[in-house]
């Protein structure tokens, strides 16, 4: 059954294909009081978004098997049901490119690894209190 | 000017000394403030969780090496990179920068560079698992 977006939403879509991080994020958003829905890679956090729009927030992976992090948010953006879910990048790569192309596809916030807890904390902090939803693809 | 001098070389030799560190502990530490009160210790959680994947990873590289798939070496390099420096296996994360930076030209450094990686990640494992019989005690 679908379910239909929700701002009060306590749910965050969580997809990395390494199983520490997939750990320590889990960790991370519980302790600060949300409900981690954890994923192994991105095909099948499009699977979960396909039908399911409940999220208050999603932590992507930018390298991930099947489906980048990039084309989920790029996927989001163009559901309207989706594109009011603020989205935070992770990667390995400390690249401004990436970064920009991150931002450009619809990612809220970045944040490269390693990072310790408080870092991610203070990221995670400034995208659940995000009131500004980001916006829509250009046409074309 | 000597005693600027002197103290940069220490500044350097003692960087130099950390970086010969197979874990840096300290990034351990961190992750003591987001335990979980009465849940299992997150620290052993996630040195079990390393300790089972790395090695996966490794073996999947090495089966990259041998049919010569440099995406798929460096696919893993960068996988196992990510995991590795979450955990402060920072010489492992190094050694799989090193090779994800592996160019055509370069490729022949591929067996060397793999010696390195398995020796490294060994080291590193050494050193969480006795953390985590430390923690377990």
């Amino acid at each position: 059954m679908a379910r239909p977006p929700n701002q009060t939403s306590q749910r965050v879509l969580i997809a990395d294909d390494d199983p520490v991080m997939r750990h320590l994020l889990r960790s991370i958003v519980t302790k600060e009081g949300y409900d981690p829905v954890v994923v192994e890679d991105g095909r099948e956090a499009y699977r979960i978004l396909q039908s399911d729009a409940d999220f208050r927030a999603g932590i992507f992976d930018m390298m991930m098997p099947h489906l980048e992090g990039l084309d989920i948010i790029r996927y989001m953006r163009t559901e309207k049901r989706l594109r009011r879910i603020p989205v935070l990048m992770i990667s390995a790569e400390q690249d401004l490119q990436l970064m920009a192309k991150s931002f450009v596809a619809g990612a809220t916030v970045f944040l490269t690894k390693p990072f310790n807890p408080d870092q991610f904390l203070a990221t995670l902090r400034i995208l659940l209190t995000n009131k500004t939803t980001p916006a829509p693809l250009p046409p074309g | 000017m000597l005693s600027i001098a002197k103290t940069n070389f220490m500044d350097d030799f003692t960087r130099a000394l950390e970086i010969t560190q197979p874990v840096d502990l300290t990034v351990l530490a961190n992750y003591e403030s987001i335990q979980l009160e009465g849940e299992p210790d997150l620290i052993v959680e996630l040195i079990d969780l390393y300790a089972d994947d790395a090695p996966q990873r490794l073996g999947v590289m090495r089966q990259s090496v041998a049919e010569r798939n440099w995406r798929g070496v460096k696919k893993g390099a960068h996988s196992l990179r990510g995991s590795s420096g979450s955990l402060g296996a920072q010489l492992v994360a190094q050694r799989c920068q090193e090779i994800e930076l592996l160019t055509e030209d370069t490729w022949g450094s591929i067996p060397a560079l793999m010696s390195c990686l398995e020796v490294e990640l060994e080291r590193a494992l050494y050193v969480l698992l006795a953390v985590r019989t430390g923690r377990s005690e």
